[in-house]
C-alpha cells in the first residue's frame, strides 16, 4: 500500500455500509417472527433487501468520491490501546476494498432479491433473511477492516454465518458426520490463520512497530527481512501460516473437502457464500497482504503450486458428478484454485479481477441452478433433467451466458480475467510454464464439464417423471430479474480489464495498482496472443467434446465409464479423500480425546491396585501402632462415618481413591521437578 | 515498629467482612421465620457490602498480616461480589423450580463469600487456612443441596473428602513453612531452612492447586460441577477460581520476590518454574482434550474451566520477568462474565427427569430459533470463551499471552494457542446444536427473570470489554486495564 500521490481522506460514511446490514439482521432476527405472523413475508423481505441495497448505494457513493488512487478511512474509535499498541476500530476504503465492497454488496443485493422468490412460503423466512444480512455485515467487516484484527473478526463471523445458513435445512439433508468434518477442516485453517497473525504481530513488535493496520504494516514489513521463526525465514513462515487459513476458507487442497458438503444449504446461500463472496476471502486476504507476500517468494511459490494443483484436481472431480450443485461446487473449488494461482504468481490484481468476474458468473450459475431445482420441485440430479431449454427460456439464457463466461470464451468476462492469470502464470515474475500448463488444462476441463451440465440439463429430452413435468414452469419475475442482471455482468463484467495485447487498456489492473504490490508480466504481445489462442482452443475443444459426448452420442459416456470402471469410480467418489480424512485426521483427534478417558478408567485403576497391595503391607507393619494409639479415636469416628458411607456407596467404585492417588502422584512429580529431575518444559 | 492493634482505619477495613459474615448469620436465622425472603436478605447484604467496600481504606495491614486490605484485595473482593450477584440471579429461579427455596441456602452462600473475602486479603498462613475452610464447608453443603439427586450427594461427598484431604496437605505445608521460617506471615518470612521451606511452599501450593482445579489435582472438578446444582457449579467455576487465583498471585509474588522485596525467596525460582510450566501445559491440554468428547454441557463447561485455569497459569510463571498480576486479573474479569453467562444459559435449559438433571447437548437442538436472544447470548459467550475478537475472552487471552511472550515463554504460548484453537471446536459444537439440529422433543426453556438478568449483565460485560477493552474515555469509570494494573501495584 503505497500512498502514491493522493493521501488518506477521513470520512464517516463507511460505517453505514457495514452497519445497515447489521441493523437489518437485528431487526428481522428479533422482531421478524412476530412481523411475519402478522403482516406476512413482505415487510421482512423489504427490510432485508433494502438494508443491503442501501449499503450498496452508499458504498458506490463512497467509491466514486475517492480521489483517483487514494483511500478513505473511517476511524470509529480506539478499540484497544494497551501499552504501546493502539488498535483503532477503523474501516478502510482503498481501490482493493472498493472492488470487494461493491462486489459483495451488489451481488448480495441481487441474491437477496432472488431469495424472496426462492424462499417463499418457508416457515423460517425471517430467520433466513436475518442470517443473510448478518453474513453481509460480517463479510463487509472482513473486506473493509483497516487492520488484520478486524479482518479476523469478519473472518470468524462469516464462518459462523456460513454454518448457520448451511444448517438452515441441515436436518433433512446431511448426516451429522459431514457437518463435523466441515467444522474440523475449518478449525485447521483458522489455526493457521491465528498462528500467522500472532507471528506477524510479534515479529513486528520486536522491531518496535506496534501497529496492526495494513498501511503501517506495509511500511514496516521490510524490517522482517532476515528474521527467522523456528529456522524458517519469518516472512515465509507468516505467509504460509496465513495461507493455511486462506486454504481453509477458500477451499484449497487439502482443506477443500468441506465446500461440497456445504451445498446442503439453500441454493441462494450457496450462490452468495459458497461461490461469490465468503470463499473468496482467502484470495482477498492474500491480495491485502501482498506487501508481505511480495517479500516472501517461498510463500508465494506454495500458494501458486497449491492453487494450480487445486484448479486441476477439482476440475477432474467435476467430470463425474451427477448432482447439479456438486458440479458447481467442484467448479468453484477449481476456480478458487485459479485465483490462488493468480495471487500466487504475484499477479494480485489479476487474482482479484478473476474473483470479481467469478462472483458474477458463478452467482449466476448457482441462481440458475436454483431456478431449475425450484422448478423441478427440489430435484438436483442431472440424470433426471433435460430439455428444460424450452420450458425455462430466461433461466436457460442466463445459464448459457454464464457457462460461456466460465468456459473462457472470448468476449465474456471469464475470458479476460482467466487469461490475465494464465499470462502472469507463464510470464510473470514468479511464473513457471508448469503452473501455466496446470491452469490451462484446468480451464479446458472446466469448459467440458460445464457444457456437460448445460447439455444434460437443458437439451435433449426431459427425463423427469410426469408429475414433475406438469408442474414445470419458469421462475417468477423476482427470481429472473436478478438472473438477467447477473447474466449481463457475466458477459460485460470483464470489459473493464481488456489486456493491452487485445487493444484494451487493462484499466482494472491500473485501478488496483495503488492498493496491491506492483507486479508486471514480461513478454511480448505476440507471445501473449499465442497463449490466449491455446487456451481458447482448449476451451473450444472441451465444448466440442462435451457436445460429442452428450448431444451427438449420448450413449458414449456410459460405454466409456463401463470400460474404465475403476477410474470412473475413483473420480466419482472424489478420490475417496473424504473417507481418508475421516479415517485419519478426524479420528486421530477423537482417539486422543478418548484415550484420556481410557487412561482415567484403566491405567489409573491399575496403579490403584498396585498401590493397594503396597499399602496392605505397610498397613500390617503399622498395625501394632494403630492398635496401641489410635484405635480408640478411630472407633469413635467410625460410628459417625457409617451413616455417611451408606450414602456414598458410589464412592466405593474406586474413583475417589483414584483422585487421591493422582494428587499424590502430582505432589511427587512436583517435588521431582523442583529437585530438577525433569527437563525444562 | 508495630502498627496499632486497633483503630478507625482497621474498623473500616473490617467492615466488608463484618457485613458479609453478620449478614450471612442473619440470613440463616431468617430461615426460622421468613424463609422465602432469603434472596431479598442476601441482595441487601451484598448491597451493603458494596457500600462497605467503597468506604474501605486502601492500605491497611494489621495483626501479622492476618488482615491486609490493599487495592489488590479490593479489586478481588469487587470481582467476588460480582460473581456472588450472578449466583444469586441464577439461584432463585432454580430453587423455585425445584421447590427448595430456603434462606439457609443464601446464608451458606454468604458464609462462603466471606471466606473468599478473607482469602484474598491476608498474608497470614493461619488466616488463609481459616478462610479456606470458611469458603469450603458451606460449599460442601451447597453441593449436596439437591438432596433427591444421588449425583448431588455424590458431588458433596467427593468434594468433602478430597477437600479435607487437600486442606490437610495445605496444613502440613504451612507447618513445615512455619518450622523453616519461624513466622506465619508470608510477608515477614526471611530465608530460614531452605529445604524445609521449599517443601512447605510446595505442599502449600498443592492445596491451592487443588482448589484451582489444576491438573493433576483437578479430578474432583468435573464430578462435582456436574452433580452440584447449576448455580453452585457456576459459583465454584467463577468465585472459587477468582479467590484461589487471587491467593495464588499473592503467594507466588511473595515467593518469587527475591531481590525486589525483603521477604526472601523461599521458593527457588529456577527450580519451581519447570513444575509450574508442566502444570500449565497439562491443565490446559487435559482440560481441552477432555472437553472434546463431552456430551453433557455442564461437564463440558467444567473441563473448559479447567482449561481456562491452565491459561491463567501462564500468568503465574515469572519467566524472565515477574508474575503477571495484571494479565491474570484482567483475564479473571473476562472469565467471570463469559462463564457466568454460559452457566445462566445452562441453568435456563436444565431440567430434571426422574430426579436427575439432564443436560446433554442434544437438548439444545433448535433452541437458538425458539429463543433468539438466548441463542445469540450463548453464541457470544462461547465465542468469547474460545477467545475470538471482539469479545472479552480475546482481550483476556491477548494480554496473558503477550505478557508471557514478553517474559520469554514462547513455547508455552504456542501450546496455549493450539489449545484455544482446539477449544473452538467443542464450544461451537453447542452452537451447532442451537441452530442446526432439529428435535422431536424440544427442551423446556425456563424464562425466569433471574436468568435473563444474568444473561443481559454477562452479555453487556463480554461485549463491553470486547468493544472497549480498556473502557476508554468514559467519564467516572476508570479504565479497566488501569484499574487492574493499579491493583497489582500493591503486590511485592
Amino acid at each position: 500500500m503505497h500512498e502514491s500521490g493522493a493521501g488518506i481522506a477521513e470520512t464517516s460514511l463507511l460505517r453505514w455500509i457495514v452497519l445497515l446490514p447489521l441493523l437489518g439482521a437485528v431487526w428481522n432476527g428479533f422482531l421478524g417472527k412476530r412481523i411475519q405472523r402478522r403482516f406476512g413475508e413482505r415487510p421482512i423481505a423489504a427490510v432485508g433487501c433494502l438494508a443491503v441495497a442501501a449499503s450498496f448505494l452508499i458504498a458506490l457513493r463512497a467509491v466514486l468520491a475517492l480521489p483517483p488512487g487514494g483511500a478513505a478511512v473511517d476511524r470509529i474509535y480506539t478499540w484497544f490501546g494497551a501499552g504501546d499498541l493502539h488498535v483503532p476500530f477503523a474501516l478502510l476504503l482503498d481501490p482493493l476494498s472498493s472492488v470487494m465492497a461493491l462486489v459483495v454488496t451488489g451481488v448480495s443485493a441481487l441474491i437477496h432479491l432472488y431469495s424472496i422468490g426462492y424462499m417463499r412460503g418457508d416457515r423460517g423466512f425471517y430467520r433466513y433473511f436475518s442470517f443473510l444480512n448478518l453474513f453481509v455485515f460480517a463479510m463487509l467487516l472482513l473486506v473493509l477492516g483497516d487492520n488484520i484484527l478486524l479482518l479476523f473478526v469478519g473472518w470468524e463471523g462469516v464462518g459462523l454465518c456460513s454454518y448457520l445458513l448451511i444448517g438452515f435445512w441441515f436436518a433433512d439433508r446431511e448426516k451429522a458426520a459431514a457437518g463435523m468434518k466441515a467444522f474440523l477442516v475449518n478449525r485447521i485453517g483458522d489455526l493457521g490463520f491465528i498462528v500467522g497473525i500472532l507471528a506477524l504481530w510479534w515479529s513486528l513488535a520486536k522491531h518496535g512497530l506496534f501497529s496492526l493496520d495494513f498501511r503501517a504494516m506495509a511500511e514496516g514489513i521490510h524490517l522482517l527481512q532476515g528474521d527467522t521463526i523456528l529456522g524458517v525465514p519469518a516472512l515465509a513462515f507468516i505467509g504460509i501460516a496465513l495461507f493455511v487459513g486462506a486454504a481453509g476458507k477458500s477451499a484449497q487442497i487439502p482443506l477443500y473437502v468441506w465446500l461440497p458438503d456445504a451445498m446442503a444449504g439453500p441454493t441462494p446461500v450457496s450462490a452468495l457464500i459458497h461461490a461469490a463472496t465468503m470463499v473468496t476471502a482467502g484470495v482477498y486476504m492474500i491480495a491485502r497482504m501482498s506487501f508481505l507476500y511480495s517479500l516472501a517468494p517461498q510463500a508465494l511459490a506454495v500458494v501458486a503450486a497449491i492453487g494450480a494443483a487445486t484448479a486441476l484436481f477439482a476440475a477432474t472431480i467435476g467430470f463425474a458428478q451427477t448432482d447439479i450443485k456438486k458440479v458447481l461446487a467442484y467448479s468453484t473449488v477449481s476456480q478458487l484454485g485459479t485465483m490462488m494461482l493468480g495471487v500466487g504468481v504475484g499477479a494480485y490484481a489479476a487474482g482479484i479481477f478473476h474473483l470479481m468476474t467469478h462472483a458474477f458468473f458463478k452467482a449466476c450459475l448457482f441462481l440458475s441452478a436454483g431456478s431449475v431445482i425450484h422448478a423441478l420441485g427440489g430435484e438436483q440430479d442431472l440424470r433426471k433433467m433435460g430439455g428444460l431449454r424450452k420450458k425455462m427460456p430466461v433461466t436457460f439464457l442466463a445459464m448459457f451466458l454464464s457457462t460461456l463466461a466460465i468456459a473462457g470464451i472470448p468476449g465474456f468476462s471469464g475470458f479476460f480475467s482467466k487469461d490475465e492469470i494464465l499470462w502472469n502464470a507463464y510470464a510473470g515474475p514468479h511464473g513457471h510454464w508448469a503452473l501455466w500448463l496446470a491452469g490451462v488444462l484446468g480451464a479446458g476441463m472446466t469448459a467440458f464439464y460445464m457444457f456437460r451440465l448445460l447439455f444434460l440439463a437443458f437439451f435433449g429430452t426431459c427425463r423427469a417423471d410426469e408429475e414433475t413435468m406438469r408442474h414445470l414452469h419458469e421462475s417468477p419475475r423476482v427470481m429472473t430479474v436478478p438472473l438477467i442482471a447477473l447474466a449481463v455482468l457475466s458477459v460485460a463484467g470483464g470489459w473493464v480489464g481488456i489486456p493491452k495485447a487485445l487493444g484494451g487498456g487493462n484499466h482494472f489492473h491500473y485501478y488496483l495498482e495503488p492498493a496491491v504490490a506492483a507486479h508486471e508480466a514480461h513478454g511480448s504481445h505476440a507471445l501473449e496472443l499465442v497463449l490466449i489462442a491455446v487456451s481458447v482452443l482448449l476451451a473450444l475443444s472441451g465444448i466440442a467434446l462435451a457436445y460429442h459426448f452428450y448431444m451427438k452420442k449420448p450413449d458414449l459416456p456410459a460405454r466409456l465409464t463401463a470400460r474404465a470402471r475403476g477410474l470412473h469410480r475413483l473420480v466419482e467418489n472424489k478420490y475417496y479423500v473424504d473417507e481418508i480424512y475421516g479415517a485419519t485426521a478426524v479420528r486421530g483427534v477423537l482417539i486422543l480425546s478418548r484415550a484420556l478417558r481410557v487412561f482415567d478408567d484403566y491405567v489409573i485403576d491399575g496403579i490403584v491396585n498396585l498401590t493397594g497391595w503396597i499399602a496392605r503391607i505397610v498397613a500390617l507393619i503399622s498395625g501394632w501402632f494403630d492398635l496401641v494409639f489410635v484405635d480408640g479415636l478411630v472407633n469413635a469416628l467410625a460410628n459417625g462415618t457409617i451413616d455417611l458411607g451408606r450414602r456414598a456407596r458410589r464412592l466405593q467404585t474406586g474413583a475417589v481413591q483414584t483422585y487421591v492417588l493422582a494428587v499424590f502422584g502430582g505432589i511427587l512429580a512436583l517435588i521431582a521437578l523442583y529437585l530438577g529431575l525433569g527437563g525444562r518444559a | 515498629m508495630s502498627p496499632p492493634l486497633f483503630g478507625p482505619d482497621i474498623l473500616r477495613a473490617l467492615l466488608p467482612f463484618i457485613v458479609v459474615a453478620v449478614g450471612a448469620t442473619l440470613t440463616t436465622l431468617l430461615g426460622a421465620w421468613r424463609t422465602r425472603l432469603g434472596l431479598a436478605a442476601a441482595v441487601a447484604v451484598l448491597a451493603v457490602a458494596v457500600l462497605a467496600l467503597r468506604g474501605a481504606p486502601e492500605s491497611v495491614r494489621a495483626w501479622e498480616g492476618a488482615l491486609v486490605l490493599d487495592r489488590f484485595s479490593l479489586v478481588f473482593m469487587a470481582l467476588l461480589l460480582g460473581a456472588a450477584f450472578f449466583t444469586l440471579f441464577l439461584s432463585e429461579p432454580v430453587l423455585r423450580r425445584e421447590g427448595r427455596v430456603r434462606a439457609e441456602y443464601y446464608g451458606l452462600l454468604l458464609f462462603s463469600l466471606s471466606g473468599m473475602f478473607l482469602l484474598v486479603s491476608t498474608t497470614n498462613l493461619l488466616m488463609i487456612f481459616l478462610a479456606l475452610e470458611l469458603l469450603s464447608i458451606p460449599l460442601y453443603v451447597l453441593c449436596g443441596y439437591a438432596r433427591e439427586d444421588d449425583r448431588s450427594i455424590e458431588a458433596a461427598m467427593k468434594y468433602f473428602v478430597l477437600g479435607s484431604f487437600s486442606s490437610a496437605i495445605f496444613l502440613f505445608g504451612a507447618a513445615l513453612l512455619f518450622g523453616a521460617t519461624g513466622t506465619i506471615d508470608l510477608a515477614a518470612m526471611h530465608g530460614g531452612d531452605r529445604l524445609l521451606g521449599a517443601a512447605g511452599v510446595l505442599l502449600l501450593l498443592v492445596g491451592f492447586f487443588f482448589k484451582a482445579a489444576a491438573v493433576p489435582f483437578h479430578m474432583w472438578a468435573p464430578d462435582v460441577y456436574d452433580g452440584a446444582p447449576t448455580p453452585i457449579a457456576s459459583f465454584m467455576a467463577t468465585a472459587v477460581k477468582i479467590a484461589t487465583f487471587g491467593l495464588l498471585l499473592r503467594v507466588l509474588s511473595f515467593a518469587f520476590a527475591a531481590e525486589a522485596h525483603p521477604a526472601a525467596a523461599f521458593l527457588d525460582r529456577e527450580a519451581a518454574e519447570p513444575a509450574l510450566r508442566w502444570i500449565a501445559i497439562l491443565t490446559m491440554s487435559v482440560g481441552n482434550l477432555s472437553a472434546l468428547t463431552q456430551n453433557n454441557v455442564k461437564r463440558m463447561l467444567a473441563y473448559s474451566s479447567i482449561a481456562h485455569a491452565g491459561y491463567l497459569f501462564l500468568g503465574l510463571i515469572p519467566g524472565s520477568g515477574a508474575v503477571d498480576g495484571a494479565g491474570v486479573t484482567y483475564y479473571l474479569v473476562a472469565y467471570l462474565f463469559m462463564t457466568s453467562g454460559a452457566f445462566a444459559v445452562i441453568a435456563a435449559l436444565s431440567a430434571r427427569e426422574g430426579g436427575r438433571e439432564v443436560l446433554t447437548v442434544d437438548r439444545f437442538a433448535g433452541v437458538g430459533y425458539r429463543r433468539p436472544f438466548l441463542g445469540l447470548a450463548m453464541t457470544i459467550f462461547l465465542v468469547s470463551l474460545a477467545g475470538i475478537p471482539p469479545t472479552a475472552g480475546f482481550f483476556g487471552k491477548y494480554l496473558l499471552f503477550r505478557g508471557a511472550i514478553d517474559r520469554g515463554l514462547t513455547g508455552l504460548v504456542v501450546i496455549a494457542v493450539l489449545n484455544s484453537a482446539l477449544s473452538l471446536y467443542y464450544y461451537l459444537r453447542v452452537v451447532v446444536f442451537f441452530y442446526m439440529k432439529e428435535t422431536d422433543r424440544p427442551a423446556a426453556i425456563d424464562d425466569a427473570l433471574g436468568f435473563r438478568l444474568a444473561m443481559i449483565a454477562a452479555l453487556a460485560g463480554v461485549l463491553w470489554i470486547g468493544f472497549m477493552p480498556d473502557l476508554f474515555g468514559l467519564p467516572g469509570i476508570p479504565s479497566l486495564l488501569g484499574w487492574v494494573q493499579a491493583s497489582v501495584s500493591s503486590l511485592p
